[in-house]
C-alpha cells in the first residue's frame, strides 16, 4: 500500500511537470495588451465620488480628462478647454473645443461642466465648499462663464482638475452603470474591472488628439512590491509603478529602463509653534536644527539618491527661486547656534511621526533624530497611527498653546504639490487644520497670493514666502518623494511633470518592436 | 443525535451574535474613518457633513441598532471605499478565496495523511525523518518569506510558473503550494501521533491477532480510528485557509476576501470589516459545526454525551 502510494505521488508529481512543460508556453505568451502593474487599487473610477485621490488618478486619468491640462514639462496647457480671465481676476470664460465625443457617443458641451461640478458638490461635502463661490453661467453649448466672488489662484492649477463626466450618459444608464462602467472623453475606453485583480482598457479610435498607438492595457493590481518588481523581470509586465527605491540600481542594471516623476508626499520636520515655552519657539533653535541634519547623506545613503532635496521648492514649480538654498549640514554652526539661544548643553524633544501611510517616513525621523543627538539634543521618537496622528494635529495640537509637539517627518504638502500656494497655505496659514504655526505677516501673504491670478506676479510672492519660510523654518524640508517607473527596454515613456500625483498616461507610451 | 446538533446549532448562531458586537464596536473606536476620508484642505464643516452623511455622528448603539435592523432586511450596507453593496464586494471577492482555500487543503490531506501515517509506522526510519523536516520547514518558515522564495526560484529564475494574479492551473500551484504547506505539516502531525496513539491500542493487536494482513492493520482500522483528531484538525485548517490567507493573497496578488478585510481595516471601512468579519465568522462557525457533527456521525461514543 505505502509502494502505491509513492507511485501515486511520484506519478501525480511528473504529470503537474509534464502539463506544465507542455502548456507553459501558451500560458506565457505575451498577449498584445500592455500590461502595466500597479500596488494602488482605485475604490471607484468615478472622480466625483472618489475618496482616495492617489489610486484613482493613475488609471483615471486615461479615461476622463479635464478642461485644464499639463504638457510634458509640467507647462498648464488647455485640455478639454481654453479660458480666459478678466483683469480683476473674477471671471473666468471656458471655450471647449468643438466635436469631442464621450465614448458612449455623446458630445461634450457646457451642461457636462455643469453636471460634473454640481455632482462633485452633492456628493462631496469638500468639492461643496470649493465650488460654492463659483457662479455658474452657461452662454452657449460650448462657452461656461465662470463668476467668482474673489480672485481664486488656486482655481485654474487645482479646482479646476475635475475630470468631466457626460450628463446625456448619466440620463440614460442611470447612477448604478454610472459608476460602474465609468465614460469618458479620455484616449482610453473602460472594458472591465476585476476586483483586486485588474482593470482593462483599450483604445478610443474616436480620441480627438488622435488615436493612441498602444491598443489595449491592463492595469494588473499587485499589491507587493517584491512581486511587482518579479514581474518585469519574468515579461509579465511591460511597465511597473512605483518600483522600491532600493531595486532601482539593480533594475538598471539588469537592463531594464527606468523613468522619474516628481511625486507627493514630501517628508519635512513640522514645529508647533504656538507655545511660546518650547525651546523650538526661538527661530535660533529652528535653524540649528536645519544644520544639524544633513538631508543629502539621508537621501544618498538611506534611499539610493533617488528624492529630491530642495530648499522648498522644485525647479518647475511657480515661484521657485534659484538663489535659495536648502541649509547646509554643519553641525558647529548647529551647536553655536543653540548655545546663542541658551542651550549649550541641548534639551530634550518629543519627535512624532506618522506610522502606516507613506514610505521612509520611520526612518527619516529616526535618522534625524540622530543627527540631532549629536548637537545635544534627544529626541524621544514616537509613531502614532495614521488616523490618531490626524485627529491629534487637527482637533487638540491645532488649538493647543501648550501642548510640547514636533514632527519629526510630515507628509504634509510641500514641494511637489499641485499649486506652492495651496501648498504653503496648508501648512503655514494659521487658519488652517494642518498649520501648527501662526504668523500674521505670512497670512497675509498667502491672502495675497490668493488673489493674484498672473503667473508671473504671483511667482514673485511665492518667492518672497519660501523666503520668509527659510528664514523662520515653521518646517525643514528634508526630502521631496519622486516616483519611479520601471520598464522593459523596448517600452519609451514619459510620465508628466509637475503634478503631485502618480500618473500613468497609456497613450505616452511607445513599444518599440 | 438530535439534540446534540440542535446544541450545537445553537450555540453557533450565539457566537456569531457576540462576533459581530465585538466587531462593530471594535472598528469604531479604532480611530475615525472620517480623517482617512477627507482631504487635504478639509475644513471643520466638511467633516462634520461627511460623518453626518456616513451616519456616525450618532452614538454608537444606535449605529449597531440600525445595522441589526438593515441586516434583518438583508441590508449588509453600502462600502465606505467602493460605494457598492458590500454582499457585491465580498462575492466577488470569494471564489478566490475558495479556490485557493480548497486547493490549498486539498493538497494538505493528500499529502498530509499518508505522510504521517507512514511517519508513524515507520518510526525513526529515514522516510519518517524526512516526513519531520518536511514539516518542519512547513511550520516555521514565514509563509511571506516562503511565497517570495517560491516566486524568486520558479518565475523569476526557471520562468516556469507566472509570478502572481489569479487564472488558470499555473497561477494556482505556486499559491496553492505555500499556502498548503503550512497544513500539510499541521494534518501530517496530527495524523502521526494520532495513528501513533491508536496502534498501541488492544483491538490493534487483536486485529493483527486475527491473522490480516499489515497494510489492513494499518490502514483500515487504524487509520479509520485515528481520523476523529485529524478530522477536527482539519476542518480549522480549512476555517483559517477560508478566513486568513492574507500574506499570501498580498505576495502572489490573489484577489481574496483576506486582503480584502485587511485593506477595509486600514481604511476604516466599517461596513465592509463589519459584514467581512460576519461572513468569515459565519464560515469558520458553520465548519466547526460540520465538523462536530461529522464527529458525531464517526464515533457513535460522542452522540450520547
Amino acid at each position: 500500500m505505502k509502494k502505491l502510494l509513492w507511485i501515486v505521488m511520484a506519478c501525480s508529481l511528473t504529470l503537474t511537470f509534464a502539463h506544465l512543460v507542455v502548456f507553459t508556453p501558451f500560458a506565457m505568451s505575451a498577449p498584445k495588451k500592455l500590461v502595466i502593474a500597479t500596488n494602488l487599487e482605485p475604490d471607484v473610477l468615478d472622480f466625483t465620488i472618489m475618496v482616495t485621490g492617489p489610486a484613482t488618478y493613475p488609471i483615471g486619468e486615461n479615461i476622463y480628462e479635464t478642461l485644464v491640462d499639463k504638457a510634458l514639462d509640467g507647462k498648464r496647457v488647455p485640455g478639454l478647454a481654453s479660458w480666459t480671465v478678466s483683469p480683476d481676476g473674477k471671471l473666468i470664460e471656458f471655450t471647449l473645443r468643438k466635436g469631442i465625443k464621450f465614448h458612449s457617443g455623446d458630445p461634450l458641451t457646457t451642461k457636462d461642466i455643469v453636471f460634473t461640478w454640481t455632482r462633485a458638490a452633492e456628493k462631496n461635502p469638500t468639492w461643496k465648499r470649493r465650488l460654492q463661490p463659483i457662479n455658474m453661467e452657461i452662454v452657449d453649448d460650448y462657452r461656461i462663464k465662470l463668476h467668482f466672488k474673489e480672485p481664486d489662484a488656486i482655481f485654474l492649477p487645482y479646482r479646476a482638475y475635475l475630470p468631466i463626466e457626460s450628463k446625456s450618459y448619466y440620463d440614460r444608464v442611470g447612477e448604478d452603470q454610472f459608476v460602474k462602467r465609468p465614460v469618458g472623453t479620455g484616449p482610453y475606453k473602460f472594458v472591465t474591472w476585476e476586483s483586486g485583480q485588474y482593470i482593462d482598457l483599450k483604445a478610443n479610435e474616436e480620441y480627438w488628439r488622435g488615436a493612441p498607438s498602444v491598443k489595449e492595457v491592463r492595469f494588473r493590481i499587485v499589491k507587493e512590491d517584491t512581486t511587482r518588481v518579479a514581474m518585469l523581470k519574468t515579461g509579465e509586465a511591460d511597465i511597473i509603478l512605483d518600483v522600491p527605491w532600493k531595486d532601482v540600481a539593480s533594475l538598471r542594471s539588469a537592463g531594464f529602463k527606468t523613468v522619474t516623476a516628481d511625486a507627493t508626499p514630501p517628508c519635512s520636520i513640522k514645529f508647533h509653534l504656538l507655545n511660546p515655552k518650547v525651546p523650538w519657539y526661538d527661530k535660533r533653535v529652528r535653524q540649528a536644527i536645519a544644520y544639524a541634519i544633513d538631508s543629502k547623506a539621508i537621501i544618498d545613503k538611506l534611499f539610493h539618491g533617488i528624492p529630491n532635496h530642495v530648499a522648498r521648492l522644485a525647479s518647475w514649480e511657480i515661484g521657485y527661486d534659484p538663489e535659495l538654498k536648502p541649509y547646509p549640514y554643519d553641525p558647529e554652526k548647529a551647536k553655536k547656534l543653540l548655545a546663542e539661544a541658551g542651550y549649550p548643553k541641548g534639551f530634550e524633544m518629543p519627535f512624532y511621526y506618522m506610522t502606516g501611510r507613506s514610505y521612509g517616513i520611520k526612518e527619516t525621523a529616526e535618522a534625524a533624530a540622530l543627527y540631532l543627538k549629536a548637537v545635544g539634543i534627544n529626541c524621544k521618537v514616537e509613531g502614532l497611527e495614521s488616523v490618531k496622528f490626524v485627529k491629534l494635529q487637527r482637533e487638540v495640537w491645532h488649538n493647543s498653546t501648550d501642548v510640547e509637539a514636533v514632527i519629526g517627518a510630515d507628509p504634509g504638502p510641500g514641494p511637489h504639490y499641485f499649486e506652492p500656494t495651496e501648498a504653503i497655505d496648508l501648512m503655514c496659514n494659521s487658519k488652517s487644520l494642518y498649520s501648527l504655526y501662526s504668523n500674521p505677516n505670512m497670512d497675509a501673504l498667502i491672502a495675497e497670493m490668493q488673489r493674484t491670478l498672473d503667473d508671473t506676479k504671483r511667482g514673485e510672492l511665492i518667492k518672497k514666502a519660501c523666503r520668509m519660510l527659510q528664514e523662520e523654518l515653521p518646517t525643514i524640508v528634508i526630502w521631496a518623494t519622486r516616483s519611479v517607473y520601471g520598464m522593459k527596454p523596448n517600452i519609451d515613456f514619459t510620465p508628466v511633470q509637475g503634478i503631485g500625483w502618480v500618473y500613468m498616461h497609456a497613450n505616452d507610451v511607445r513599444v518599440k518592436d | 443525535m438530535r439534540r446534540y446538533a440542535i446544541k450545537r446549532i445553537l450555540l453557533g448562531i450565539v457566537t456569531i451574535i457576540v462576533v459581530s458586537i465585538i466587531v462593530f464596536f471594535a472598528s469604531r473606536l479604532s480611530g475615525d474613518v472620517v480623517h482617512l476620508l477627507l482631504p487635504d484642505d478639509a475644513t471643520k464643516e466638511d467633516e462634520i457633513r461627511l460623518r453626518a452623511k456616513l451616519g456616525l455622528d450618532k452614538p454608537i448603539p444606535i449605529q449597531y441598532l440600525v445595522f441589526v435592523k438593515n441586516l434583518t432586511q438583508g441590508d449588509f450596507g453600502e462600502s465606505i471605499r467602493y460605494r457598492l453593496p458590500v454582499v457585491e464586494v465580498i462575492l466577488k471577492r470569494l471564489p478566490g478565496t475558495l479556490e485557493l482555500a480548497s486547493a490549498a487543503f486539498l493538497l494538505s490531506i493528500v499529502f498530509g495523511v499518508p505522510l504521517g501515517v507512514i511517519s508513524a509506522t515507520r518510526r525513526d526510519s529515514a522516510s519518517d525523518k524526512a516526513g519531520k523536516i518536511f514539516a518542519l520547514i512547513g511550520q516555521s518558515m514565514p509563509s511571506f518569506w516562503l511565497g517570495i522564495m517560491a516566486i524568486l526560484v520558479f518565475s523569476v529564475w526557471l520562468q516556469l510558473l507566472p509570478t502572481s494574479g489569479r487564472g488558470d492551473m499555473e497561477h494556482l500551484i505556486l499559491p496553492a503550494t505555500t499556502l498548503g504547506w503550512f497544513s500539510v505539516a499541521s494534518i501530517m502531525r496530527i495524523t502521526r501521533s494520532a495513528m501513533l496513539d491508536t496502534m498501541d491500542s488492544d483491538f490493534i493487536k487483536m486485529a493483527r491477532l486475527k491473522g490480516n494482513s499489515e497494510r489492513i492493520v494499518v490502514w483500515k482500522h487504524g487509520l479509520r480510528n485515528a481520523l476523529i483528531p485529524v478530522v477536527s484538525m482539519a476542518g480549522i485548517q480549512l476555517a483559517q485557509l477560508l478566513g486568513g490567507a492574507v500574506i499570501i493573497e498580498a505576495v502572489f496578488g490573489w484577489p481574496g476576501l483576506g486582503s480584502l478585510i485587511l485593506e477595509a481595516v486600514y481604511g476604516r471601512d466599517y461596513t465592509l470589516v463589519q459584514s467581512g468579519v460576519l461572513l468569515t465568522s459565519m464560515i469558520f462557525i458553520s465548519l466547526n459545526l460540520i465538523v462536530d457533527l461529522l464527529y458525531g456521525f464517526i464515533d457513535p461514543r460522542i452522540r450520547y454525551g
